[in-house]
């Protein structure tokens, strides 16, 4: 038997399962079937839910104050079941002290972080808007042109040929980012 | 691996003998349609080029069925979501849903905790190498393939030939444990802790190069 100097990473069998089942996905793809597929687009085909009525509203608000730990719904219930199927209990512990420590706060000091939060944000926001260039708000979403000193800030790295590399594999990333934005590809 | 024949598709699918398929025109009307809120012509786009989407694009990237179904399920969301702002530009729908497909899984492996033989920079670069002039979807198709083949290639060139053969033989080849194993030279209990070491070498490979997914 044979190694390679120190080869061996642990590798776990979820690992190596994983590993294999990403080699196959690659030699041998496997085909999605009709029925599969046809569930993916009416998926997305569908259409957007209807507004909910008061009823509805009052079911939601119930489910979560349950899941908040403040009252049982039976919805409640299945979501508890579901959480407990995938999340190790370790995590849920934790999740739950985090829960249990934010409903633990007075509800003023809440809302008194909640505003403070926002504010900032606000603040923050209306700053970026008055600090941008014009232009830029006029074309969201473009590259526009400007200098790549920055690239270059610090120590020169490289031959002039690199640095003219560096600055075409910019030039053209951006050039592509452009074209996709009007292309309409979505990010 | 057809690595020559990668480079064959990569000299046509720059433009030179690539030639646009006939339906183009009554895929743009489909297109135009499905823009103007029918969705059974949207349907009928995405029944016409999801297959393909999902088995050469995303399974081969993401390495699991459930990661391909799902970013393929997101990407349909962001079709329906963004149709109105597609803009015709002569080369059919397909590159244009590859190029959300691609960002989804881009997104996707950037979450994951799972192995995957592709890092999100590896996608960033597939989609830099840049959209063809006017390739057919099936142009594509070989292209996507290929690249993802080459991609196994390349990293198998990196651990030790035995354990490449291994992985080779038993993995890629889908030979029987008991052949390899003679192959090799081992008896098939030992070939079964070459081929886990070899498993092994190939994450550690996989973890030394910069973007690759390893979890």
């Amino acid at each position: 038997m044979m190694r390679d100097d120190d080869d061996t990473l642990p590798l776990d069998p979820s690992e190596e399962a994983e590993l294999l089942e990403a080699l196959n996905a690659v030699v041998r793809p496997d085909v999605l079937t009709e029925s599969r597929h046809q569930r993916l687009i009416d998926l997305a085909l569908q259409e957007p839910p209807a507004e909910p009525d008061e009823a509805e509203l009052a079911e939601a608000e119930a489910l979560r104050k349950a899941l908040e730990s403040r009252g049982e719904v039976p919805e409640a219930s299945l979501a508890r079941a579901l959480r407990h199927a995938v999340l190790p209990a370790s995590e849920l512990e934790s999740k739950g002290a985090a829960q249990r420590a934010l409903t633990a706060l007075p509800r003023s000091r809440v809302a008194l972080i909640a505003v403070a939060t926002t504010t900032v944000l606000s603040l923050a926001a209306a700053l970026a808007l008055v600090l941008s260039p014009a232009e830029q708000q006029a074309v969201p979403g473009l590259a526009e042109s400007r200098s790549l000193s920055p690239l270059f800030a610090g120590a020169q790295v490289g031959s002039e040929s690199e640095r003219l590399d560096r600055i075409v594999s910019v030039r053209s990333r951006e050039l592509r980012d452009n074209r996709f934005a009007r292309w309409g590809v979505p990010r | 691996m057809q690595l020559g024949a990668a480079r064959v598709l990569d000299v046509s699918i720059r433009g030179v003998s690539v030639v646009a398929a006939p339906e183009l025109e009554a895929e743009r009307a489909l297109i135009e349609r499905a823009r103007g809120g029918d969705r059974e012509a949207l349907g009928g786009l995405l029944r016409r080029h999801g297959p393909r989407l999902y088995r050469s694009v995303l399974l081969p990237r993401l390495g699991s069925k459930a990661a391909a179904e799902d970013a393929l399920s997101q990407t349909y969301l962001k079709v329906v979501e963004r149709l109105h702002a597609f803009d015709w530009q002569g080369v059919g729908f397909y590159p244009w849903l590859r190029t959300i497909a691609l960002h989804v899984a881009i997104d996707q492996l950037r979450r994951r905790k799972r192995e995957s033989l592709f890092g999100p920079e590896d996608l960033e670069r597939e989609i830099d190498a840049g959209a063809p002039e006017r390739a057919t979807p099936e142009l594509f198709e070989a292209h996507d393939l290929l690249r993802a083949k080459k991609r196994v290639t390349e990293l198998l060139e990196t651990i030790h030939p035995r354990y490449a053969l291994a992985i080779r033989l038993r993995v890629i080849e889908d030979r029987p444990r008991e052949a390899v194993a003679a192959e090799l030279g081992v008896s098939a209990a030992t070939f079964d802790v070459v081929l886990h070491r070899a498993m092994a070498a190939l994450k550690k490979a996989m973890a030394a190069q910069p973007g690759t997914g390893t979890g």
